[in-house]
């Protein structure tokens, strides 16, 4: 086992898509629970 | 007289095949043992961990497959380690388990959920940077997510060469959160932040809300990242059991006796690749720090999230609930809620805590997840 500096490096460009896409992913799902927050609770109110 | 003592020395030529390795092997199964019962780490995976540890480290086993003769372990982790079918079937008790209100009352929460997972990359770059191979470089990783299934599960999607240590790895730095989080915590916050009160008001979720919830968060992240499917599907199927209001049997049996009962069968199964030639070696070591890096950075990652949002919002946020964003339940949120009691005692983040914690369990299987799609894409598997 050696030091893999080219490795490392090509391992950068994993954790920046690896970050985006987590927050990708999580601002979506915020965006869900307060489209159906919204969606419900108006239903709730008319009711 | 003679046959006699032939017989005797047959029944005891085994003694002769102990090596000095098997017996380091025994003494961490004996260690593993002692911290679940004595330290209740983690007790219901360690203990069977650290007894399949002994098992399967006596010379010439019968629990692990020697030549032709198959063993009962190795066919039970044929049947579900090696094909990932144990921790998924976890994840329908996990599901189960979950109350997602905290989180759906406060959505930002969510973001922690994602900031805290910096430590797997983090840990996976550093572990690319040592010379482990990507794919055990990324099972390594994994062990930032905090969560002991998707370890497993990640490890063996990548037939890594190290699925044991990462195990007992992840496990026990789960068990070992309200040690590591708190020094880190206090090194990168000031006392003033650490004292931030932040007001929880706690909204009435409509049923509805929490049965779509699992539902669409399903479909969402299996567009993303497919090969995360079948892990979040799980997770957010034993959710639904839970919040569908008509499988209230099917939803205590998912949580108490299936998830017992697999969790009996994965401690004792993850044991079969602990023998002292796999386990003794110096890797076991730096997978052991790599981890404790992982998790490390899965704290920083969070609070220094929450200082940085902090810049541009009006009603500040406790950055340590950053620290929460973990998948460690319900441990990150209590070390939290603690450390902020200690500074000032009518200081109430439970449910914040809470609320970050619960994101950091969809945030872990997500990140595994995108894990297994980006470095497969990388390896062209």
């Amino acid at each position: 086992m050696a030091i893999n500096v080219a490795a490392f490096l090509d391992s950068l460009s994993l954790m920046v898509s690896g970050m985006v896409g987590i927050f990708v992913v999580m601002m979506i799902i915020y965006g869900l629970i307060i489209g159906l927050g919204a969606a419900f609770s108006k239903k709730k109110k008319k009711s | 007289m003679e046959n006699f003592l032939t017989n005797l020395g047959t029944l005891f030529s085994n003694v002769t095949e102990i090596t000095w390795q098997m017996v380091v092997m025994w003494i961490i199964g004996g260690v593993l043992i002692y911290l679940a019962i004595k330290k209740e780490m983690e007790p219901s995976l360690l203990l069977p961990m650290g007894f399949g540890v002994i098992l399967v480290n006596l010379p010439f086993s019968g629990a692990i497959t020697q030549g032709a003769e198959e063993g009962a372990l190795s066919v039970l982790f044929d049947a579900g380690i090696a094909n990932e079918l144990f921790p998924l079937i976890l994840f329908i008790g996990i599901g189960a388990m979950i109350d997602f209100g905290p989180l759906l009352s406060n959505p930002k929460m969510l973001l922690f959920g994602g900031a805290a997972q910096f430590g797997i990359f983090f840990a996976l770059s550093m572990a690319s940077l040592l010379g482990f191979e990507l794919k055990d470089a990324a099972s390594i990783g994994i062990i930032g997510a905090a969560d002991g299934p998707t370890s497993i599960f990640v490890a063996n999607f990548f037939h890594s060469n190290y699925t044991a240590a990462i195990t007992v790895a992840a496990y026990s730095y789960m068990a070992l959160v309200p040690m590591v989080q708190p020094p880190i915590i206090k090194m990168i916050t000031t006392k003033k932040e650490r004292m931030i009160r932040m007001k929880y008001e706690p909204k009435d979720i409509s049923p509805a809300v929490r049965i779509l919830f699992p539902i669409l968060v399903t479909v969402i992240a299996g567009l993303v990242a497919p090969k995360s499917v079948s892990l979040i599907g799980f997770l957010m199927f034993g959710n639904l059991i839970r919040e569908c209001g008509v499988l209230r049997s099917l939803s205590e049996t998912a949580q108490n006796v299936l998830a017992n009962l697999i969790t009996i069968f994965l401690g004792i199964t993850v044991a079969v690749n602990m023998t002292a030639a796999t386990f003794l070696k110096w890797e076991t070591i730096l997978i052991f720090v790599l981890g404790l890096v992982a998790f490390i950075f899965d704290t920083i990652g969070g609070v220094m999230f929450a200082k940085l949002i902090n810049l541009f919002t009006k009603n500040k946020i406790n950055p340590m609930i950053g620290a929460a964003g973990i998948s460690a339940f319900p441990m990150a949120s209590r070390v939290v809620h603690k450390m902020g009691r200690e500074e000032d005692p009518n200081n109430f983040l439970l449910m914040h805590a809470a609320g970050a914690n619960v994101a950091g369990q969809v945030g872990s299987v997500i990140a595994g997840g995108l894990v297994m799609t980006l470095v497969s894409a990388m390896l062209g598997m």
